[in-house]
């Protein structure tokens, strides 16, 4: 079961946004410097800048790579030197003693897997972060304390194949000990579990619906129980996922059951209320030959009465061709199984409503598209599902690669931590650097949904946005006993406010974009339910903020460096 | 201006130290099986202060504590903030791994146990759809308050909280006919082929005869360590046990006893489950679906058998041979 949409990334777009956030980055940093040459340098200030920034276009031109062979060999045997592989003993330790701290008494298999794989995958990060983390900010620091960077400057070597080499130095042999955890952690996970478990490890490969147009999802109500009738049914038909409340019409959203977390929505069973999902380009996806075709689904259930409570609530699934409204209803319905997998296989040959043999993929998959309906048959209660509650499963793939790709999030976010703090030891010491690495990795992890939802990116639930303002309306609310919720009159004081806040959004939201949001990198939950990691929703989305951070990052060190005064300890 | 050369002085230093030793040693010698140490530690026996005394002490807890190198609140509300997060989105495995680490944290916090072992057998429980999935969430929070006895034998209001659980949840909830019926008929039979799950029910008795035990071993333990209850008035307190017997003949006379479950669910007009594949769609449901098992989240067998049930049953909280048994 995840608990969030599986949105794909799209890599276009993100290198708009890069190339945006970098060009106004760039262009404070010229301001910036142009005015410090200035006043320190007088009217000559300018040129000095453009020489600095034309030398070191010139320096990353020319880099070789065998001088930062050499370097990356010198920073490998420094961490060595430094009795960085006895981390390996912690993480033995900890590996020894786990069985300790992972409750024995769960029976249940599915609720021990997820245990023990959130286990590993948490150890594995909390041992290799923190080291890779000291080491890259530490590096830099003490040899140029020690002096011995200044027998390495003195050689022919550019500054920024110092940072290159310390840079991959470091990462090496943190990817050695990543590496060697990651294996042990395999074979601690497979021999902690019981056999019964161990055949449940998988790498599940999901067909999820993929997101709606932005332009379709605009022009539909936000809110629960806005006017539906306002909107055009073509919009409707462009939507991926969608509802039909009891009477019949298209909404955005189900029923809100009163859930504090507002992630599914539901449909009343017994009445024309449906959940659409709308699958798309399963032209490549499922084999033409394929002989059946397997639905998944994880359903919740609210009961508004006890009913029959020693029977699940039935669930209807109808596949549905969107051209030519060819309908299957999948006989018999199921009983949801709440929080666990329900499984439906369909064969190739099947019988429509109207009693006529239809073939799975030539009579209802349309242009690689298929609807399946979902509808809730008990009376009186309630089916709840969001997105990723329902896709198609293609043939699984081994534990073992979903795993690796789960330990290949991880290494993207040490190298990420990596290159952050080899930068900050250019231009700080080792405590300084160590802070400040240390602070955008908790503040990456824990402020960026804060952010964004304080700056309206993201909603607190569907059509829902953060209420209450900036930090000033929220004391001024504190202050006069306001519920976030109650508008505030229009007086001078709101217009004083909000002026004064909204400069400050503006400001968080700028930094959001400069503070890596390090919770992309963590694809446990994948591992842990069962899925194979998608490439295209999760792991081409942490390469890309990998590279998109290092590239400025690898530059502002270089310049640090090198114009640092290497005698000031 | 000193008259000691730099070795004297070292001398004079070490000379110092073991005369501070010594006393140090007096007071704080650590007791053993067969000795019972220093001054301090005597103290602490004598007044309950010592871990051990309070009741059994988990090495993993203990080992956390020293790590964290007197940040146990912070990361206690860290946990704390994660649960609440967990539950919410409904990550049950995570809820259920972070409970044991705030216990690990906290093992002498009753209300930490409490409100876990509350929140386990209710809130937890009562999240899920199938009565067996439910029941097993039940299960868990039984298992977590006996857990918590056996760390807290002294004070009596975990015992009293574990007899309401098996009184109430199992007793009165709207489950109480399966879950009545599961006490002594595990729907796990491939860990409990013999129907009864030696860690809740080990006697195979009825849920409010288990129920009058704790009720009664708590008020013992109320007595004897003279740690006072402080859930309710001391009479109520007290009447507990004769309760559970009431609630025993009420569930008897009802048809809702054991022996005769089949005639209660057929007199709360409810079909025998067993029968249902035969039965037509009640509660308006659409004839005709296959029937399957209740899903059951103990269908796999357990590793190492159920030697692990067994051996996860507390300690009594009254053996005699505990310490500051009277």
């Amino acid at each position: 079961m995840l608990s969030s949409e599986q949105l794909p990334f799209d890599l276009v777009a993100g290198l708009l946004h890069w190339v945006i956030v970098c060009g106004a980055v760039l262009a404070v940093v010229v301001i910036t410097t142009t005015a410090v040459s200035l006043v320190t340098l007088g009217l000559s200030g300018p040129a000095f800048v453009v020489q600095q920034v034309i030398a070191g276009v010139k320096d990353f031109l020319q880099t070789s790579p065998r001088r930062v062979g050499a370097l990356t060999v010198l920073a490998i045997r420094e961490a060595v030197r430094k009795k960085t592989l006895y981390v390996f003993y912690v993480f033995i330790a900890l590996f020894l003693f786990a069985g300790w701290f992972l409750d024995s008494s769960t029976v249940d298999p599915e609720l021990r897997i997820r245990e023990h794989v959130s286990f590993v995958m948490r150890t594995l990060s909390w041992v290799i972060l923190p080291v890779s983390l000291l080491l890259a900010c530490w590096s830099l620091p003490d040899d140029i304390k020690a002096r011995s960077l200044h027998t390495v400057v003195t050689k022919p070597v550019r500054r920024n194949e110092v940072v290159f080499g310390r840079i991959l130095g470091i990462g090496a042999v943190a990817s050695l000990i990543l590496f060697v955890m990651g294996v042990i952690g395999y074979v601690w996970i497979y021999r902690q579990l019981p056999p019964s478990a161990r055949e449940m490890l998988t790498a599940r490969v999901p067909i999820w619906v993929a997101p709606d147009p932005p332009e379709a999802r605009s022009q539909v109500p936000a809110v629960q129980g806005g006017d539906p009738s306002v909107v055009q049914s073509e919009v409707w038909s462009k939507l991926n996922f969608r509802f039909l409340n009891r009477e019949g019409n298209s909404v955005a959203f189900g029923v809100n059951t009163g859930d504090e977390w507002m992630f599914r929505s539901y449909i009343e069973g017994n009445s024309q209320a449906k959940a659409i999902y709308r699958f798309q380009r399963l032209a490549g996806k499922i084999s033409s030959t394929a002989q059946e075709l397997e639905l998944e689904s994880t359903f919740q259930v609210f009961r508004v009465h006890k009913g029959n409570i020693d029977r699940g609530i039935l669930c209807q699934l109808t596949l549905v061709n969107p051209a030519t409204n060819v309908k299957v209803s999948i006989s018999p319905p199921f009983e949801v199984r709440e929080f666990r997998s329900n499984r439906t296989k369909i064969p190739r040959k099947l019988e429509d409503d109207d009693g006529k043999e239809v073939d799975l993929i030539t009579d209802l998959i349309h242009n690689g598209e298929l609807e399946v309906h979902v509808q809730c048959l008990t009376p009186g209660q309630f089916l709840g599902m969001a997105r990723p509650d329902l896709f198609i499963r293609t043939p699984d793939r081994p534990f073992l690669i979903s795993y690796a790709k789960g330990v290949i999030g991880i290494w993207l976010m040490m190298c990420m931590l990596i290159v952050m703090g080899v930068m900050a030891s250019c231009f700080a010491k080792g405590p300084v650097a160590t802070l400040f690495t240390a602070a955008m990795w908790v503040f990456g992890r824990v402020a960026q949904n804060w952010m964004g939802e304080l700056t309206g990116q993201i909603e607190l639930a569907p059509g829902t946005v953060w209420k209450g303002g900036g930090p000033f309306e929220s004391v001024w609310r504190i202050v006069t006993h306001m519920n976030p919720n109650i508008e505030l009159e229009d007086s001078v004081a709101k217009t004083v406010v909000q002026g004064i806040d909204a400069p400050i959004i503006k400001l968080i939201g700028g930094i959001q974009h400069i503070i890596p949001d390090f919770r992309i990198f963590n694809l446990a939950e994948y591992v842990a339910n069962g899925f194979d990691v998608p490439f295209d929703v999760a792991l081409l989305r942490g390469m890309a903020v990998m590279v998109g951070f290092a590239v400025p990052c690898i530059i502002i060190g270089y310049f640090s460096l090198k114009l640092r005064e290497l005698e000031a300890k | 201006m000193n008259k000691f050369s730099s070795q004297q002085r070292k001398l004079i230093y070490l000379g110092g130290i073991v005369l501070l030793f010594i006393p140090i040693v007096a007071l704080g010698l650590p007791k053993s099986e067969e000795q019972k140490g220093g001054k301090l530690a005597r103290l602490r026996t004598e007044h309950y202060l010592d871990e051990t005394t309070l009741g059994d002490v988990p090495p993993e807890g203990a080992t956390m504590n020293l790590v964290l190198l007197g940040m146990r609140g912070v990361a206690t509300n860290v946990l704390w903030l994660e649960l609440i997060h967990q539950q919410k989105t409904k990550n049950w495995a995570e809820v259920k791994a972070t409970t044991e680490s705030i216990i690990k944290l906290q093992p002498h916090f009753l209300k930490v146990w409490q409100h876990q072992g509350w929140n386990l057998a209710y809130n937890v429980s009562a999240e899920w759809d199938l009565v067996a999935d439910r029941y097993y969430w039940v299960k868990e929070g039984i298992k977590f308050y006996q857990r918590g006895i056996s760390q807290n034998f002294m004070y009596p209001e975990l015992d009293w909280y574990l007899g309401d659980t098996y009184a109430k949840k199992i007793g009165r909830a709207d489950e109480r006919l399966q879950f009545r019926r599961f006490f002594k008929d595990d729907p796990n039979k491939a860990d409990f082929p013999s129907g009864i799950d030696p860690a809740v029910n080990p006697q195979g008795l009825d849920n409010y005869q288990v129920a009058k035990e704790r009720y009664q071993k708590s008020i013992d333990i109320e007595r004897r360590f003279g740690h006072q209850q402080h859930i309710m008035a001391a009479a109520l307190y007290q009447s507990y046990p004769a309760r559970a017997d009431f609630d025993y003949a009420a569930a008897l006379q009802k048809g809702v006893g054991p022996s005769r479950m089949d005639s209660g669910l057929r007199q709360e007009g409810i079909r025998d489950p067993r029968r249902m594949d035969h039965a037509g769609a009640s509660d308006g449901q659409a004839p005709g679906p296959s029937r399957r098992e209740p899903a059951n989240p103990c269908r796999q067998p357990r590793q190492g058998g159920e030697a692990a049930g067994r051996d996860r049953t507390p300690r009594d909280p009254v053996d005699p041979s505990l310490p500051g048994h009277v």
